[in-house]
Formats: structure tokens, sequence, C-alpha cells
């Protein structure tokens, strides 16, 4: 019943705002150039899949992004796990990253262009820029929150240092790393748009940028609603997972 | 300053498997050096069970984290057999009193969880973990994790997980602190039980002075911060003992008489 309720909840604003988009459009209140009907969109979706093979550009925009989100990942959980269990570790890194985070990573965009050219390299470095140094960051602070009591105890019972760090810091801290990992995701996800708006002929990003130098709104449209599609679609995957892989983090 | 010797008949025979030997502890913080223990030197002998009782926050946990070698000792010695203590190791498993099962394992996963570590061959593992269940009660919830167990069982758990571990000493940091009364009991009767069937060396912290009556061969009463061993008394039930030990006279005067001298300071 109150999953029900949940739904008729969450479904309400986005209903709003397409009766809004509706009244809009089709009364013909403001102009199909600055904002198509969602007739004219659906349309311009369907024939981008079927005529321009837009598919190929979602799955190279899935892969640019996996790939950063990966090689993120890869580095920053062990990363993240040593900062986070070692003071002097974290006394080393962690100014630099604090530092080196809050820069925005489309503020490396021309040097990444100028050092890996234009493509699917300088995609990735981008998404990974973007993901690295927050994750690695709160996977810190997720091996700091374990408790020092679970440590010892693997230490009483002969765990050298590097099995307390694989066989108890990382499976206890993994759930929070997890989410985590999903927030970040969304991150890399929002950041591949950007690095496809100006550093790539191919990918969701250069479709809408090129969509939107013909004038062509409506595939614009199409182009933004597929992005937020794949987004909800990636985080609730990320979500039915957490419960896959950690069950024991819902009892 | 020595111990009082006199009260210690039970290890003349044999060498100490514990010994302490002066050992002083003094912790640096911003607001200047804080001494926990002043000098306190002890024993324990192989197949002993060693009560530690003391007033809340008299340094008794420290003491305990010094044996297991996750603190380092200011001054003094301790050794285990004739090796010196120097950091943790598996010879001394520890029991501590907020619920430290892995939570991220099932029972017998955490029970065994120490095997593991030391690529202990899988029949011999599914051997102990099987035993080891058993003998702390909590057959048919091997699969079962942590977080679906009371205080109580968790408890069972880390119990079995340190015994199957097989260490040479056992450390127990008032296991069974957070639990209920009718539990603590209960957990108290088990840990008798255990001692009937198996032999092992306990070092046992509480501030409960009856259950470090039922439980001890030997209860040492430390005082208020810094800590120094005030007295030492014998307890001469032996490993066969049960509930009915708590009614006898023996047992009222051992208790009235820590209870003074934990009062007196």
């Amino acid at each position: 019943m109150s999953r029900r309720n949940d739904l008729l909840l969450a479904s309400t604003p986005l209903m709003g705002l397409l009766a809004l988009w509706c009244l809009l459009t089709y009364t013909g209140a403001v102009a199909p150039l600055f904002l198509p009907s969602p007739t004219a969109v659906i349309r311009a979706g369907w024939l981008m899949f079927v005529h321009e093979r837009f598919s190929d550009d979602v799955l190279l925009s899935l892969a640019r992004v996996f790939g950063g989100f990966l090689a993120s990942v890869l580095l920053a959980v062990p990363f993240g796990l040593v900062i986070g269990s070692s003071a002097r570790m974290d006394v080393v890194f962690a100014p630099l990253f604090g530092f080196i985070r809050y820069i925005p990573a489309t503020a490396f965009i021309p040097l990444v262009i100028l050092w890996f050219g234009i493509g699917f390299l300088q995609n990735v470095v981008l998404v990974f820029i973007s993901i690295f140094f927050y994750l690695a960051l709160l996977v810190g602070d997720s091996a700091r929150a374990v408790k020092q009591d679970l440590v010892d105890t693997a230490l009483t019972l002969g765990a050298e240092r590097r099995q307390v760090l694989v066989r108890v810091v990382l499976p206890r801290a993994m759930p929070d790393i997890w989410n985590s990992m999903r927030t970040m995701f969304g991150v890399g996800w929002t950041m591949i748009v950007v690095a496809e708006l100006v550093g790539a002929e191919t990918g969701v990003g250069a479709k809408i940028i090129h969509a939107q130098r013909f004038l062509q709104t409506p595939k614009v449209l199409a182009g933004i609603f597929v992005i937020g599609m794949l987004g909800a679609a990636c985080d609730l995957t990320f979500r039915a997972l957490h419960r896959a892989f950690f069950p024991w983090a819902h009892l | 300053m020595g111990a009082p010797m006199t009260q210690m008949q039970l290890d003349v025979t044999s060498e100490p498997e514990v010994l302490l030997d002066r050992v002083t502890k003094t912790f640096k913080t911003d607001q200047g050096p804080i001494e926990v223990l002043t000098p306190l030197s002890l024993s324990v002998a192989a197949g002993e069970f060693l009560v530690v009782v003391g007033r809340s926050g008299c340094g008794k946990s420290t003491l305990l984290r010094l044996i297991a070698g996750l603190e380092q000792t200011s001054s003094g010695r301790i050794l285990l057999g004739h090796e010196p203590v120097n950091g943790p190791s598996r010879e001394r498993g520890m029991v501590f009193q907020d619920f430290t099962s892995f939570p991220w394992l099932t029972v017998a996963e955490n029970v065994a969880f120490g095997l593991r570590l030391r690529n202990v061959a899988d029949d011999e593992v599914v051997l102990a973990v099987t035993r080891w269940i058993a003998e702390v009660g909590l057959d048919g919830f091997a699969n079962y994790y942590p977080g679906r167990l009371s205080g109580g069982m968790q408890q069972r758990v880390a119990i079995a997980r340190t015994l199957a571990n097989e260490p040479r000493l056992v450390l127990m940091d008032e296991p069974f602190g957070s639990l209920d009364a009718q539990t603590r009991w209960q957990m108290q009767d088990l840990l008798v039980r255990l001692r009937k069937t198996n032999r092992f060396t306990v070092v046992f912290v509480t501030h409960d002075v009856e259950e470090a009556v039922f439980l001890g061969d030997r209860v040492a009463v430390l005082s208020p911060r810094p800590a120094r061993l005030l007295r030492e008394f014998v307890v001469p039930f032996g490993t066969d003992r049960d509930r009915s030990v708590t009614k006898s006279n023996v047992f009222l005067e051992v208790e009235r008489e820590v209870l003074m001298e934990l009062r007196v300071r």
C-alpha cells in the first residue's frame, strides 16, 4: 500500500512538469524552436535511434564512463584504504587530494585535450579526474569509520597488517564504499557529457551539441532525456546490487 | 614492590605461564601524562583462571590490552612462557565487551576467521568450527549473520572464535558487561562448563565481584588509577563448580572480602 503511495507521490512533480510542457507547446505559447512538443521530441528520439545509430553513441558514452569509473575505483579503493587506516599516509596525501578535489574537473579539459588529443582516452581521463580524488577521500572516511575493536579482534586472532586491511577494513567498509561508488558514477556520467560536448565527435554529448548547431531542438531534448534515463537506470542497478552483494548490511 | 606472594600457592610447582614484571603504563595526552599503571607485577599459572577486579576506569582494560600487545608498556616486561610480549599475536586471543562479531561473515565464518588467516586445511577448519559452535551452544545458527543474533549469542560467537583459534592465553575484557543479568549468568555458566572439558588459561577483567569469585581460581584486586595490586584472593572451588557454590560460606566470605578491599580505598 505504502509503496503504491510512494510511487504516486514520486510521480506527482514529474506529471506536473509534463502537463506544463504540454500546455506551453501544444497551445503554441512557446515557439517550437525554443521548446518543441513532447510528440516532436519522441519522434526525434525515435528517428535518432532508427536512422542515426544513436544507440552506438549511447554505448560509446557508457563505455567511456565505465572506463574512467573502473580505473578510478581500482586505484581509489586501495588508496583510500591506506589513507584511512594509516595516520601517516593521511597526513601525506589528504592535503593534496583536498586541493585537487576542489578544482572542477572541467578546468582540466584544455590540458587533457593538449595531452591526450580528442576522443576515447581524453574522455576517460576526464571521467577519471572527476571521480578519483573524491572517491579516494570517501573511501578513506569509510575505512576510518571501521571500529577499532574489529581491527583489534583481528590482530589478536593473528592477522597481519595487510590481512587486517583486506579481511576486515575492506569488507566492513564495502557497503559504504559501494554507496560512494554509486554517487561518483553519477558524477562521472555528468562529466562524460561535458567532455563530449567539447572534445568528441561521437557519444551522447557530441550528438547533443551537433543537433544544437543545426537548431534541431527536439534532438537536443531527446538526447537529454536519454542521459537522464540512463543515469537513473544505473542508479537503480547500483542500489539493487547493494542488496544482493551486502545482505548483512540490510538486516 | 612485589606482589603479596603469600596467597599464590597455585603456581609454586610450575613456572608461570604469564608474567608481568613491574609493568607501568603512562599515556601522553594534551593535558599532560596520565599514569594508568604503577609498577604492577602479576603472574598466571598455565590453566589458571585469573580475574582482575577494580573500579571503572582503574586501568584494568589497559592491563589486558598490554598483555594482548595492543598497547606498549612504558616500562617493565610481560612474558608469555619465556617469550616477551611484543605486539599482538594469535597466542593471546581477546574477547571484548563490545560485540565484535564480524557482521559480514556468518557465525561459522566468524569462528573460522583465525584458522583461515593461517590457511589451516579446509577439513580441519570445518571440524573445529562444528565443534566450537556446538560447545558454545550455537547449533543451528552456523549460517546466520551476527546482525540477526542477540547480544548474548554474539558473545558466544566471540568466545568460540577465540577458542577455536587455540590461543595459549585467553583475555576477556568485561565480556558480559553489556548483557542483561539473566544472560550474564547463562554466559558465566557457559564459561564454567567450557573449563570442565577444555584446558585454557584466562585473564578475565570485570567490576562485578560476584562474577569474579564465581569464575576465578584467583581474584586480583586493583586500586583506583594509577592501578596497583591491592590484594589477591584464592578461590578454592577448582574447575568443577556450578551455580550452587555462590550460596556457600566460602564464596560469601571471599566475595565480602573483595568488596571490602574495593570499598576501603
